[in-house]
């Protein structure tokens, strides 16, 4: 928790501007979900609309007539499916990233953006779960996947990766939305004393649970939250490695590479922030939350991805590197193949859309225009498919026997459950938007100038130091 | 507080405050005077408020490491009787139980029954949900979850007595103070 | 039972099957429909229950195949609305337990013995007869079909009258009036088509008719016929005669545009022999060489050791010179030597005549000279003399009497036929099977002249292009499902049982011919026994053995092995060749190729066929017009662009594919594609070339124009990339580097045997099974890759899924070109289906256990347990694991439904599947043994299907752990190596590398 004295954020200057207090924050963000949304608001809910009802015919259509569909073939046999699946779970991390790793380091800018940023995460992943879910050839028989008794007396594979995966994923939604419903607990109370109606009063009371800010509280509270999030950063790093390892422990060229954990999790990290900087972006200009989520928090998020873009060029050319280092024909193949064969094209629309547009960030004036960094943040979003696309596609297409080369060309379906995901996702954000606090208010308060008490005797900061368990460096 | 004798009875004496420091102040001032059924209302956690209060540290993470530990064991024990001895099966020539496999399942497991306690523990401990609370019954107390800070002290508390604890609260100049009644059934 | 009892009991099954049938005729006033829809009334009635009431003990008695199969399928084909169990259960049918069956097939030019797999009365599968010299036990992609051909649910099902529904009743009564009106005219206007035949009872039948009916006539016509070769024959012994090859005793074969390990008949002999010549058991051991002059890349060119690109009429100018050579060595050829010089030779290397003479001259009396049906007449004459100027005659070759004399093989009878017709002298035309409206020269315009005919009666499988035309299609049956016989060109005489009762009804040419004849028994059952003993096998004892065997114990049809050749003819024969000039630039030769799969045509309803990629262009469900890559480029073709081929006035269009291996203006046309009236699975499949085929030029015409269309058509491949990219993957090496470096393979593709992190599983007890593919012997012909499909229940997939990638063969053969150069690459086969990986990466990524480890060492999946992740299949480095990307089983005809393995489950949409080693099969095996109270399963107790088919034994199959089996023996082999070892899968099929055979004094020249 930033339980901190006045947030010092790098450099001297103050995150959020001086009129900014806790009443404020209280009505900014509480107003969002009592007034009537924007037109914004449903321009972007209706089109998401549209798009899930296209993601509800064609997955009812791939039910009804199996993943022929699709145009998943051999040699490649996993194709879209895949390549979305993990370029939503890598888009989620971010917003773990932001909650726990960031809280842990004691980043207090993250305040105002960890809110929707976790949303983002738990959207993100359920778009995800939707693809495994949906890929196999029996999707009334995935139940087997988990170690449920059945009439077979069979369990599971625990040696298969995509077992790990099923346990990781799951895992990994199932502690992203304790820590989302926990950070939320102190902001429902703030909406249930703000609501005039009684159904809001009902219903914001209910997901309250009955919170009355008492300090009794607030201590265990706090110990939660930092376990949380002692408990979600390893969680994060671990799930984009598992869902690595469902390459990364297979012998086909390109895949079986050990250096694949760490880029995930870089290329995961990088693709979030994107994520989340373009939906900053878009609801500081709908809400008009400028001087909540301020541009020194974009700047900031700026940076981030200009150091993950730059982990991830990094493993491209390690892995390309070690490739032909290893003297292996296949993978030396395999790599010539990515660059010069028949997607040679999605491999370099890869690498200019994720290691060459995030360089633009190294200019100040790049990082803090609004136009440039929405336009870079979508194109490191495209970026990311397309590097997924290059590692499941373009690895299969071409492995050991020549003889069994072939090619993958989308179908309507496919396209279909890629574009039907992204309206579900926004669907859920709006909605989000809509009926939840944005911005977590009460860690906000507690991060503004003067929120916390000024000068204490030195026993007591030592004692509520410990007490908080916060790695606070305070200020003298 | 003349009409004691009616239908109503006191239950919680409420004092509100504007800023941090004076809620802290007020805080030490009523630890020192020995009350046990008080507690301190604010709209988020208040940097030094559990030394001003003179509580203990929480005892969550006893919680949290029983029920890693529990995850841990689950995984392991799971996966060897599934796998190893329930029905053993040669999976690319690989010895039905083996332990390097299990890694990444044992600790899913651990993180997963962790968060469980985490999240459940700290409700169990704040014996929350609880939607009913006499500081409820308070027209201010709203301002708790925006912008105000508030001290109340239990008319159950041993040492409580109507007159001396108002002065000590009075004493810490509270912006506004007052009794919480609730109806006798 | 003692002989005796068999005797009485098979006199009573004669006689009591006639006692049983004019029961039907109780039943139905008209004895002959319930004859005729013979089936139908088995349908009706329950099965032989009322059989039995009537005599039960009686009926009892009787044994063999005939009642028991007759009753058996009656029960089993009942629609299974109104199914009911046996209510007395027939003799001889355990059900469950499959029986079997020696019959024989007939396929184009050649018979095969072969032994049914009969399920409760419906034939599954066909193996080869081990015991019939002409398989083997082996059997070709065309036999392995043909079951599939059999359940066809559009073959013509009951009679029709000008397209109308009709019946046997209203035929038979027209049929036997008609006749009777013609009888009294001595036969005149009475016109029969027939088709070559190797059945005696067919030939007997129709001496019948000829002496009968005087003055009708016969025509014999098939579209691509051996006659070249009979008529060679003929000119050169003065008496018919059959050219016997015996390639296991050849050291050097030169094969002059001939495709003897392919579309020539008997090639599941030649592959066999072939192979025996072949095969190395070691490196000090010895292995034939073949040399082969074609046109197109054969089967047998894409097997040869060197190979020689020449346009199909350049092939005679070829021969010549190499026996002017051969003469030149002082080999004797009296008159045919002088007749052979002179020949120009320009455009032909000249060590391809002074070589291969010396090396075929070094080899006297054990080499061979063998020319391909396209050739003329002259051109076999002269290898005829060859060879037996090389004192090859009665060891590499021998001549045997055709059981039909006087069959005029050739297109001659069909033109005086048409001739008599426009002459309106046809008053009637029997067309007993074939299809000549579709494959008939173009110029003789058959349609047109069908026509003309005031009755025509078409006995047909199916309603095509002919039978469509004629007053009355009758159905034709099925040779699986009748009486006949079958005299192999060696003279093994064979009769072929019915395995079934004819499904549509249906007769057979030896029943018409009868009928026309006049004869009272007509029944191809006693006609066939009327033949039977003519041919002195008396008895019931003779003929149950004949029956059980599948052949005849004595050979029919001498060995014509003292005639002398008659110089003179031959002379004059190659005098009348002259000297062909070589194609001048810029004109081209269309030639009329065999297709690999389809033949003429005869088996374009069949999705089998269909969908097996052609062996060398790897092309499936369609055909294409073959263009070597220097003359495409030449004129501007890219694959796929369809062209227009016109010759005169005639021109077909079709979609142009470049060959490698083809000869520089040569362009070859597949026969028997583009069909019309085949079938929903044959129609407007690929393009039909036959339009552009003349009586004058029947195999291959000068002076074909090209022209692009400027569209594109898309075709369907299984294997598009067809280079190995320098990957160690089927492993080749020359004799000499063999015998320098024995464990070449082993060399290219090293096992890493690295120390595994774990203790392995024990593999060194029980049975372990395993597989050896020898490349060296495999000529790629995809036999192995029906008989797989047939005996698995492997589903056809179509087109269009097979472009998008999804075929399902389990069993698939990858072909790869060698060498740069475009034109004249080497070729190598490797059939690839699963390896059974002892550390198989598919099991470790299953999350559902679906595929694991049997304790024999079998990669088994559990269909029912499979959620379709496809995660096995990304991890599999052979790419053998098949995915049912939809329902590939939807809505299958009750008929074909009868074809399915019982043994095998069929599999639903979204689950994987691949080879099992035919488990089925090793646990019938299993249980057998168990039953014989042995303990060890040995190879004469299991096979696999692909194992049991492929006629060359590249494949064998049994337990690694029985020092005696053939696949431990073969294990042993030098040149033994896994593919791609180096990922350490440890795969229980391992590979032997293939041996080429280069003559070190050939220098490789581009032609």
């Amino acid at each position: 928790m930033s339980a901190d004295a006045p947030i010092k954020e790098i450099g001297e200057t103050p995150l959020v501007p001086a009129h900014v207090d806790h009443a404020f924050i209280s009505n900014e963000v509480s107003r969002v979900t009592e007034q009537r949304a924007p037109i914004g608001w449903w321009l972007v809910f209706g089109t998401a609309l549209l798009a899930l009802g296209a993601l509800g015919l064609s997955v009812g259509w791939l039910v009804w007539n199996g993943i022929g569909s699709w145009g998943n073939n051999s040699p490649v046999a996993w194709a879209w499916d895949i390549t979305n699946f993990v370029w939503w779970i890598g888009i989620g991390h971010a917003g773990t990233l932001i909650s726990a790793v960031l809280f842990l380091f004691r980043q207090k800018w993250r305040t105002s953006i960890n809110r929707f940023s976790e949303a983002m995460t738990i959207f993100a992943v359920i778009c995800a779960l939707l693809y495994p879910t949906i890929h196999v050839g029996r999707i009334w028989l995935l139940y087997w996947c988990f170690p449920i008794p059945n009439q077979m007396s069979m369990w599971p594979n625990f040696k298969s990766p995509l077992l790990w995966d099923v346990f990781a994923v799951s895992t990994y939604f199932t502690v992203s939305l304790l820590f989302w419903y926990v950070g939320l607990l102190p902001d429902f109370a703030t909406l249930r004393d703000r609501a005039k109606d009684v159904l809001r009063k009902r219903l914001y009371g209910a997901f309250a649970l009955g919170w009355r800010g008492s300090n009794r509280h607030w201590r265990n509270y706090e110990r939660a939250y930092l376990i949380l999030a002692a408990l979600s950063t390893p969680l994060v790093l671990s799930v984009h490695s598992v869902v690595s390892f469902d390459f990364a422990t297979s012998v086909m060229p390109g895949w079986h590479t050990t250096i694949f954990p760490p880029y995930f999790v870089a290329g995961a990290v990088f693709s979030g922030f994107a994520m989340v900087s373009t939906l900053m972006i878009l609801c500081r200009q709908v809400y008009g939350l400028k001087d909540i989520m301020t541009m020194k928090h974009l700047e900031m998020m700026n940076k981030i991805m200009l150091v993950t873009g730059s982990l991830v060029g990094y493993a491209y050319t390690m892995e390309a590197f070690i490739a032909w280092y290893s003297g292996n024909q296949y993978e030396r193949y395999c790599f010539i193949n990515r660059m010069t064969g028949p997607y040679w094209w999605a491999y370099w629309s890869m690498i200019t859309c994720n290691v060459i547009s995030p360089q633009f960030f190294w200019f100040k004036r790049f990082r803090t225009s609004i136009p440039w960094m929405f336009a870079l943040s979508i194109t490191i979003n495209i970026g990311m498919w397309f590097e997924r696309f290059v590692i499941i596609v373009t690895s299969l297409h071409r492995d050991y026997l020549p003889s069994s080369w072939g090619m993958f060309s989308p179908t309507i379906i496919d396209i279909g459950c890629y574009v039907g995901s992204i309206g579900l996702f926004f669907t859920l954000f709006s909605l989000f938007l809509r009926w939840i606090p944005m911005v977590a208010m009460f860690e906000v308060k507690a991060a503004l100038p003067g929120a916390q008490p000024s000068h204490h005797a030195a026993h007591d900061e030592h004692d509520s130091h410990a007490a908080k368990g916060t790695l606070a460096v305070k200020e003298a | 507080m003349s009409d004691v004798t009616t239908k109503k009875r006191p239950v919680v004496l409420l004092a509100e405050f504007e800023t941090p420091d004076a809620i802290v102040h007020a805080a030490e001032a009523v630890r020192d005077a020995g009350y046990e059924k008080w507690d301190v209302h604010t709209p988020y956690p208040l940097h030094g408020m559990d030394a001003a209060m003179g509580l203990k540290d929480s005892r969550l993470g006893w919680i949290v490491l029983a029920c890693g530990l529990t995850g841990v064991t689950a995984a392991i024990t799971m996966i060897q009787w599934m796998n190893g001895i329930d029905y053993p099966l040669v999976i690319g020539g690989k010895p039905p139980n083996a332990i390097p496999t299990m890694v990444p399942i044992m600790f899913e497991l651990t993180v997963l029954l962790s968060s469980f306690g985490a999240v459940f523990g700290m409700l169990g401990l704040n014996e929350l949900p609880k939607h009913n609370h006499p500081v409820f019954y308070s027209e201010r107390f709203e301002a708790a979850s925006n912008n105000r800070f508030f001290i109340s002290i239990e008319v159950e508390d041993k040492k409580f007595d109507v007159n001396r604890t108002k002065e000590l609260l009075e004493s810490t100049h509270p912006s506004h103070l007052e009794i919480v009644e609730e109806e006798v059934a | 039972m003692s002989s005796e009892e068999n005797t009485t009991g098979m006199a009573r099954t004669t006689t009591n099957r006639v006692a049983w049938r004019s029961l039907e005729s109780k039943a139905d006033p008209s004895a002959l429909q319930a004859e005729a829809c013979g089936s139908d009334v088995v349908k009706q009635h329950v099965g032989a229950e009322d059989l039995f009431q009537l005599n039960r003990r009686k009926f009892l008695t009787l044994s063999g195949a005939i009642g028991t199969l007759a009753s058996v399928e009656g029960c089993i084909r009942r629609p299974a609305e109104n199914i009911l169990p046996y209510t007395d259960m027939p003799e001889y049918v355990n059900p469950g337990v499959p029986s079997h069956y020696a019959t024989a097939v007939s396929e184009g030019g050649e018979v095969l013995g072969v032994v049914s797999t009969s399920h409760e009365g419906r034939p599954t599968k066909l193996e080869g007869n081990p015991e019939h010299p002409t398989s083997r036990g082996a059997t070709s992609m065309w036999v392995q079909s043909s079951i599939l051909d059999l359940y066809d649910h559009e073959r013509l099902r009951a009679p029709r009258l000008n397209g109308a529904p009709s019946d046997f009743a209203s035929f038979d009564k027209f049929f036997s009036e008609k006749i009777a009106t013609l009888k009294q005219k001595g036969g005149a206007g009475l016109y029969i088509l027939t088709q070559p035949s190797f059945s005696p009872t067919y030939v007997r039948t129709r001496q019948l008719v000829v002496d009968r009916l005087p003055s009708s006539r016969i025509a014999v016509y098939t579209p691509v016929p051996n006659s070249n070769a009979r008529e060679a024959a003929r000119l050169a012994l003065g008496v018919p005669a059959h050219a016997i090859y015996d390639y296991s005793r050849a050291k050097v074969v030169l094969a002059l545009d001939s495709d003897f390990l392919g579309t020539d008949p008997g090639s599941t002999l030649s592959s066999r022999q072939f192979a025996n010549a072949r095969e190395m058991d070691s490196a000090a051991g010895s292995m034939n060489r073949l040399y082969s002059v074609e046109p197109t890349l054969s089967m047998t060119g894409s097997n040869a050791d060197h190979r020689l690109r020449l346009p199909a009429q350049d092939i005679a100018r070829y021969a010549r010179a190499l026996a002017a050579e051969i003469a030149s060595l002082g080999v004797e050829l009296g008159q045919v030597g002088s007749a052979a010089k002179g020949a120009q030779t320009d455009n032909i290397p000249e060590q391809w005549i002074k070589v291969v003479a010396r090396d075929l001259y070094k080899n006297r009396g054990q080499c061979l000279i063998v020319a391909g049906p396209r050739q003329p007449v002259a051109v076999h004459a002269l290898t005829y003399a060859l060879n037996r100027a090389l004192g090859n005659s009665g060891k590499t070759v021998t001549f045997t009497e055709p059981v039909d004399a006087q069959e005029p093989e050739n297109f001659d009878s069909l033109k005086t036929l048409v001739s008599m017709i426009n002459a309106g002298r046809v008053d009637t035309l029997v067309i007993l099977g074939g299809n000549p409206v579709y494959d008939a020269p173009a110029d003789l315009n058959f349609a047109d002249a069908l026509k003309k005919v005031p009755t025509t009666i078409t006995f047909g499988s199916y309603s095509d292009e002919t039978a469509s035309l004629s007053t009355w299609q009758i159905p034709r049956a099925h040779e699986l499902e009748s009486w006949g016989d079958q005299q192999s060109t060696r003279g093994d005489y064979s009769v072929q049982q019915p395995l079934i009762a004819p499904l549509w009804g249906g007769r057979t040419d030896a029943e018409v011919l009868a009928l026309v004849a006049g004869e009272a028994n007509w029944r191809a059952y006693d006609l066939v026994k009327a033949t039977v003993e003519t041919r002195g096998i008396k008895g019931e004892v003779a003929w149950r053995k004949l029956l059980h065997k599948g052949l005849s114990d004595t050979r029919f049809g001498a060995v014509l092995g003292s005639t002398p050749l008659r110089d003179g003819e031959i002379a004059a024969a190659v005098q009348r060749l002259g000297s062909v000039a070589p194609l001048p630039a810029n004109t081209f030769e269309a030639v009329f190729a065999v297709d690999n799969k389809l033949l003429d045509g005869r088996y374009a309803n069949n999705s089998w066929l269909q969908e097996l990629p052609d062996p060398i262009t790897r092309i499936t469900w369609d055909n294409a017009a073959l263009f070597s890559p220097t003359t495409a480029k030449q004129l501007e073709i890219k694959n796929g662009d369809m062209v227009r081929i016109k010759h005169g006035d005639r021109a077909i269009d079709i979609v142009a594919w470049l060959q490698p291996g083809t000869a520089a203006q040569s362009i070859i046309l597949p026969l028997g594609w583009g069909r019309k009236q085949a079938g929903s699975v044959g129609n407007n499949k690929g393009f039909n070339v036959y339009p552009l085929r003349t009586l004058a030029a029947p195999h291959f015409i000068s002076g074909v124009t090209v022209e692009k269309l400027g569209r594109k058509y898309s075709l369907a491949q299984t294997q598009e990339h067809d280079s190995m990219e320098g990957r160690p993957l089927a492993i080749d090496a020359t004799l000499a580097e063999y015998k320098n470096t024995p464990n070449f393979p082993e060399y290219k593709s090293p096992d890493p045997h690295q120390t595994p992190l774990w203790k392995m599983q024990d593999y060194s007890v029980g049975e372990q099974w395993g597989m050896n593919i020898d490349l060296n012997t495999c000529t790629g012909c995809g036999s192995c890759v029906i008989a797989c499909q047939a005996e698995n229940n492997v589903p056809v997939v179509g087109k269009t899924e097979v472009a998008r990638g999804r075929e399902m063969h389990w069993l698939r053969i990858d072909r790869y070109y060698i060498g740069d150069d475009v034109d004249e690459p080497d070729v190598a086969f490797q059939p690839v289906g699963c390896v059974h990986c002892e550390t198989a990466p598919c099991e470790n990524v299953c999350p559902v256990a679906a595929t694991s480890h049997s304790p024999s060492g079998l990669n088994d999946i559990a269909y029912n347990r499979c959620i379709g992740t496809r995660y096995c299949m990304n991890n599999c480095p052979y790419k053998v694991r098949r995915f049912n990307f939809l329902n590939f089983n939807q809505d299958i005809p009750e008929t074909e439904q009868m074809l399915k393995n019982p043994n095998v489950s069929v599999r639903f949409r979204g689950v994987i599947e691949k080879c099992s080693y035919c488990v089925q099969r090793i646990e019938a095996a299993r249980i057998n043994v168990r039953r014989q109270g042995r303990t060890e399963i040995r190879d004469s107790d299991v096979d696999a299907a692909c194992s049991q088919a492929c006629a060359s034994g590249s494949i064998t199959f049994g337990n690694l752990n029985d020092p005696n089996s053939k696949v431990a023996r073969k294990r042993k082999s030098d040149r033994g190596y896994a593919l791609l070892a180096e990922i350490g899968t440890r795969p229980r099929t391992r590979f032997l590398g293939k041996i080429r055979n280069p003559n070190p004094e050939m220098k490789t020249v581009k032609s």
